[in-house]
């Protein structure tokens, strides 16, 4: 990696999220509205101190600072390099839009939820910002332990549950990823820092030595990411936490694992050696299984948040499998989707929010009619949906095409089947809600002549303007961003350069 | 040389002092009793940090007691992991006794108090000693002290419980003392001297192979009764439990740990090791007892509903860990095991100190009773939070640290196995720290088990409980303070 | 089932010492490690360079005096442990409590008593005072004063022997020997030498000798008074504990 500048800034946009903290712990308990307003300011002035980097990293300017070190070669340090820079930036934006969100929809213990919160965000920008696996390790596990509370913040029975699960899931998968860092460092002559190409090589481990670090990686980072076999928590966590939390969930929170296998591959094994070793084989067609089944699973679900959290697992493994493709366009395309999967599915689940607060609906059978009551809640939602679809113009459809593109360039047209059907599956759970909410209606519209008529559109009266604004905002970037992918600051722009590097 | 030179003498002996001339204050004035003991051990703690300089990771400070050189005088060997362990139980037995004021006061009655405070500097005292001493008779002498003093404290309060727990405790620990004292005269025997730097020279040249393996034995399982090693141990859950809370502090935070202590110093410096088959053939039984400690001590922690009770099996846990990094016999593992006597020394006593506070103001002992405990009393569950995610090993709290080194020393020797019992043990710590923070931050509480009123411990209890909690959290984001000096002073015992 | 463990552990480690016993350096035999190594130093050079005549005072007291220190805390400390459970009486109390009437035995022995006590303690001072130059010193004098009190307070009642010995004796005396070690190491460090050194540094060599007797004594004499208040007070402990546990009828 080329010569980097010091800077705080790293360091103050994961530290400002603890102003939200000391906002509430400052103010009374009567001043509840001030305290909340204070928790957006945190996350916009997050959002941001992130955004002040942006001109830099365009330009390739990397930024460091370092924290602490337990020994020259384990050092807690931050740098801004454009993949990390990339990631922050959509959890700044996701967080800052979950924010505004939750100060409507949380309707108790707001203390509890909004601290945790600011945690989570600020444990996430470290992650983003890691220089190593030492430091990304140690905020990954943070945020792991942050986000219980957000999962259980209902109290329900089933979030306890679900909680229960989610803590069963992740700490089984940060001792296997302990293990793996341990492994890594050790084989890796000590060297856990991210290189452009790669730190690993054959010249100091054995094959089998690389390829236990790097499936005990996979592992680890499996269970955040909701590859197959390890996917369990997701269905449950998604459904039992509030809205809000729910978006981050899949949004940013999920990413974190997949944002882990991206620094795996890219950083720390390099395409080169993933090709030698052979491992993208199995990484390629854990994700196709996983796209598939996902999907099929999802085709199933009544409740809404469940049948989203499954369509979450299947498209986090496009990243997966955009990875495993080797390939510039493949590369690029699963890199982008993590963008565009937070934005949509960010979307998705603040709509489902929208639709448990003013109706307390939680199934999809009992959603009859429900785009008349919500017009711009299911405009919003089905605008994200089509997108998730693939359908052009809008961030699914990019996402496909690269993604196709990619295997064609991987030389295995095979991906492409896989695709399409993952799109066929997704229309198949997609469509329908689009088609109960607007085009079937409930029969208590019935007029005194015995008619059924439609229900009226009502607009204006839909929800608090904090719950919608974050919709109509996020369906508005899933178009915007699939049109002009290369502005400044958007996927494209950031993506490409991390990508051109490593597949030229 | 300057004055420094005699600063461990001071630190080893003021304590004593102070235990010799407390009762004539408890005459006098009893209530001042509790403050000028915090005097001696304060002082102590000055002293050794004003040490910390001095001593190179790579050397060590040598003070002949009387002026006679060593094999015929009592030498003070202190190296830096000696100091560094002395600090720890300076620094922890300071804060615990800032505790005891308030504790002390309502659980043991009047004329026994005095007596509390000097056994508690005695205590201290000897655990200093214990930890600084080049002269392996001497080591026996301050054990005798600290297992003594230990067993009074246990049995202070005078009621049935306790002091047939402390009978448990002298049952095994007597015959443990005597163990070692044999082994010291076998080894004396074959040597005839008791110097340990003396004797790893003359020991390798001894020819008295058969005195020496079983004097090496009966040491391992002496200290070990001490430092309840596996099977060993059994005295230990119900020491620690029933003891006051200060006291179960000490003995889970620190007295296991200096007697693990005394086995590095038994193994590395006196049985100059890896030459001789038969220590590792013992260190290789010490290792798989370590592996069953720490899973026995894991599973056996989770079953409990005695909240004090999960903590002292969490001990037994612990001191696999230690003894784990032990036997790795890699700087790093080395390194590990003394950093976990740090984390773990901090963390522990500050979980016996937030499960004292419980019983202090409530009486509550089981686990179910902390539910929503939370509402009330915050200051000790979010200690007691920070203090348990130490214990499972979660960044960045020292526990990790402590952990990664115990791992990668582990890695580093071959043993892979023993670095997956390692995480495993770290999984079940996850399971029985969790259901307790668990119980009191995210669950409501009985009727009428939290009254209406805001109170927490006070002050005094609360302040030692969070300067303990947030040491945990100190020494894991500032842990290059002391890993490289103990990397390097590892790899020197070795 | 736990006994045959038990037996099996006994029997286990009995052969195990045996076998060590069996391969030890044989007894006596002047070609021994212990024979040859530290102690041939003591021997040889004790008496020059401790000033005492008797070694082996020479060796726990000055050479190995930092052990003796410790172990007259353990001593201390046994105290302290015995006092922290049973609990001891407050000033004054002890006399509201305790069975006044003298335990019933005949003149004679009460006479006898009375008669050779005195000069049980006179030859516990002479043991004390004597041991550095023959075999005796400061704990066995004291384990001396204490056997005799123990015999007093059996024929005449703890009432009777804690007139004699009160409280604010005892309590002021049983650190004593502790302190005799704290204050001859301090001292030590006053006179330019390191902690327990007898030899002050500071000091003109020729009035060495002398030095290094009285500081000798000095910590015989605490040692003595210490040990021997330590062991009258766990007996008087004890006896009070059971006493309260069954009052007289």
């Amino acid at each position: 990696m080329q010569e980097s500048t010091f800077s705080v800034i790293p360091l103050l946009a994961v530290l400002l999220p603890w102003a939200s903290l000391l906002a509430i712990l400052a103010f009374p308990k009567r001043a509840e509205r001030l305290r909340l307003w204070l928790c957006f300011l945190g996350s916009l002035a997050t959002f941001g101190v992130v955004l002040s980097l942006l001109p830099g990293v365009l330009d390739g300017n990397t930024y460091t600072i370092k924290l602490a070190s337990v020994v020259e070669s384990l050092e807690m340090r931050l740098t801004v390099d454009t993949l990390g820079y990339y990631f922050a930036l959509v959890v700044a934006f996701l967080w800052m839009l979950a924010t505004v969100y939750s100060m409507s929809y949380i309707d108790h213990k707001h203390n509890r939820f909004f601290a945790f919160m600011a945690m989570c965000e600020s444990f996430m920008l470290g992650c983003a910002f890691s220089a190593n696996m030492f430091t990304y390790f140690i905020f990954y596990e943070m945020m792991t332990f942050g986000s219980y509370p957000l999962i259980i913040h209902e109290e329900t029975t089933m979030a306890r549950r679900a909680g229960y699960k989610y803590l069963v899931y992740a700490i089984a998968a940060g001792t296997v990823l302990f293990f793996a860092i341990v492994a890594h460092y050790f084989w890796g002559d000590g060297q856990l820092g991210f290189g452009s190409y790669g730190v690993l090589s054959l010249e100091f481990a054995s094959r089998a030595a690389l390829m236990t670090v790097f499936f005990t990686y996979l592992a680890g980072f499996g269970v955040k990411a909701a590859i197959m076999p390890l996917h369990g928590w997701v269905p449950d966590a998604h459904p039992a936490a509030p809205s809000p939390a729910s978006a981050l969930l899949s949004g940013v929170i999920l990413k974190a694992g997949a944002f882990g296998i991206i620094r795996v591959c890219f950083n720390v094994f390099g395409a080169d050696l993933l090709r030698e070793l052979e491992v993208y084989v199995v990484m390629a067609s854990l994700a196709c299984i996983t796209i598939v089944v996902a999907s099929v699973f999802a085709l199933t679900q009544d409740n809404l948040k469940r049948r989203l959290a499954y369509s979450s697992i299947g498209q986090v493994s496009y990243i997966i499998l955009g990875l495993a493709m080797l390939a510039h366009d493949g590369a690029l395309g699963g890199v982008m989707h993590l963008a565009h999967h937070a934005l949509m599915k960010g979307c998705l689940f603040l709509c489902a929010g929208v639709i448990l607060v003013k109706t307390g609906k939680k199934n999809i059978s009992e959603m009859a009619g429900i785009g008349y009551q919500l017009p711009i809640t299911m405009i919003c939602f089905s605008v994200a949906a089509l997108a998730m679809m693939g359908t052009p113009p809008s961030v699914g459809f990019v996402t496909k095409w690269l993604l196709g593109s990619g295997s064609l360039q991987a030389g295995l047209p095979v991906y492409i089947v896989v695709l399409l059907a993952s799109a066929l599956l997704n229309a198949a759970y997609f469509l329908p809600i689009i088609y109960i909410a607007f085009f079937r209606w409930e029969g208590d519209e019935v007029d005194e002549h015995g008619e059924r008529h439609h229900p009226k559109l009502v607009f204006g009266k839909e929800a608090d303007h904090k719950l919608v604004v974050p919709v109509v905002v996020l369906a508005a970037l899933v178009v915007i961003v699939g049109i002009w992918s290369n502005v400044p600051g958007f996927p494209y722009s950031l993506v490409s350069k991390v990508v051109n590097v490593i597949f030229p | 040389m300057g004055a420094w030179r005699h600063f461990p003498i001071f630190m080893i002996t003021l304590p004593l002092l102070g235990a010799v001339l407390l009762p004539f204050l408890g005459y006098a004035r009893e209530r001042w009793v509790p403050y000028a003991a915090l005097l001696p051990l304060g002082t102590s703690t000055l002293l050794g940090l004003l040490l910390m300089g001095r001593i190179p990771a790579d050397g060590f400070l040598s003070y002949h007691l009387g002026g006679w050189e060593p094999p015929f005088g009592i030498e003070i060997r202190l190296d830096y992991v000696g100091l560094f362990l002395m600090l720890v139980v300076c620094g922890i037995t300071f804060l615990a006794l800032v505790y005891s004021r308030r504790y002390i006061g309502k659980e043991v009655s009047g004329g026994q108090r005095t007596a509390y405070y000097v056994l508690y500097l005695l205590l201290s005292g000897a655990m200093l000693g214990f930890v600084a001493t080049g002269d392996i008779f001497n080591l026996f002498v301050f054990m005798e002290i600290l297992a003594l003093s230990s067993y009074a404290l246990v049995a202070i309060t005078g009621n049935r419980n306790p002091v047939r727990a402390a009978f448990k405790y002298i049952l095994m620990g007597a015959p443990s003392s005597i163990m070692v004292l044999l082994a010291v005269g076998f080894l004396y025997s074959a040597t005839g001297t008791l110097n340990m730097a003396d004797l790893a020279r003359r020991i390798a040249e001894s020819g008295y192979t058969e005195v020496l393996i079983v004097s090496y034995i009966l040491l391992v399982v002496g200290f070990g009764v001490k430092a309840a090693l596996f099977p060993l141990h059994m005295w230990l859950p119900d020491a620690h439990s029933i003891a006051p809370s200060p006291i179960s502090a000490l003995l889970s935070g620190l007295l296991v740990e200096v007697c693990a202590f005394a086995l590095v110093r038994i193994t590395f410096s006196v049985f100059t090791l890896r030459s001789s088959d038969l220590v590792m053939g013992t260190a290789d039984a010490v290792g798989v007892a370590a592996v069953a400690a720490v899973l026995y001590g894991g599973i056996m922690a989770i079953l409990q509903k005695d909240l004090k009770m999960m903590i002292a099996y969490s001990t037994v846990s612990h001191v696999g860990y230690i003894f784990l990094g032990i036997t790795a016999f890699t700087a790093e593992g080395l390194t590990g095991a003394m950093y976990h006597m740090l984390d773990h020394g901090l963390a522990k006593a500050c979980l016996f100190l937030c499960a004292g506070n419980f019983i202090y103001l409530k009486g509550y002992r089981r686990i179910e009773d902390l539910k929503g405990a939370w509402s009330q009393m915050p200051w000790t569950c979010f200690a007691f939070a920070l203090a348990s995610l130490s214990v499972i090993g979660i960044p960045p709290t020292a526990g990790f640290i402590s952990k990664w080194y115990l791992i990668l020393g582990n890695v580093k020797g071959g043993k892979w196995l023993y670095a997956v019992v390692l995480l495993a043990g770290s999984i079940l710590a996850a399971v029985y720290c969790l259901r307790v923070i668990y119980y009191m931050f995210f669950q409501a509480g009985k009727e009428g088990a939290w009254e209406e009123s805001w109170r927490d411990a006070p002050p005094a209890m609360l302040a030692p409980v969070w300067t303990l909690s947030l040491a945990t959290l100190f020494f894991g984001i500032f842990s290059s303070l002391l890993i490289p000096s103990l990397l390097k002073a590892a790899a020197y015992l070795l | 089932m736990k006994k045959v463990v038990a037996l099996l552990f006994i029997v286990a480690l009995a052969v195990l010492l045996l076998y060590v016993v069996a391969n030890m350096p044989p007894m006596g035999d002047p070609e021994n490690p212990t024979a040859t190594h530290v102690i041939s130093r003591y021997l040889e050079r004790a008496e020059e360079e401790t000033h005492t005549e008797n070694v082996v005072t020479g060796v726990i007291l000055n050479y190995r005096g930092y052990d003796t220190m410790g172990e007259v805390t353990v001593i201390f400390c046994a105290l302290a442990g015995v006092l922290a459970v049973l609990g001891r009486e407050r000033r004054g109390v002890i006399h509201a409590f305790v069975d006044r009437s003298e335990v019933p035995s005949s003149v004679i022995v009460k006479t006898m008593v009375r008669f050779v006590v005195p000069f049980i303690i006179l030859f516990s001072v002479y043991t004390i005072l004597h041991g550095e130059t023959s075999p005796g010193g400061g704990f066995q004098g004291g384990a001396i004063i204490g056997g005799s009190m123990i015999i007093f307070t059996t024929i005449f009642g703890l009432y009777e022997s804690s007139r004699r010995i009160p409280l604010k004796v005892r309590a002021s005396l049983e650190g004593a020997a502790v302190m005799g070690f704290f204050l001859v190491g301090a001292l030590g460090l006053l006179g330019g030498g390191n902690f327990l050194t007898y030899a002050w540094p500071r000091v003109a060599r020729s009035l060495q000798p002398s030095l290094v007797v009285w500081l000798t004594v000095l910590v015989e004499v605490g040692v003595g008074l210490g040990g021997a208040m330590v062991l009258i007070s766990i007996l008087f402990a004890m006896i009070r504990e059971e006493e309260e546990i069954a009052p007289a009828p």
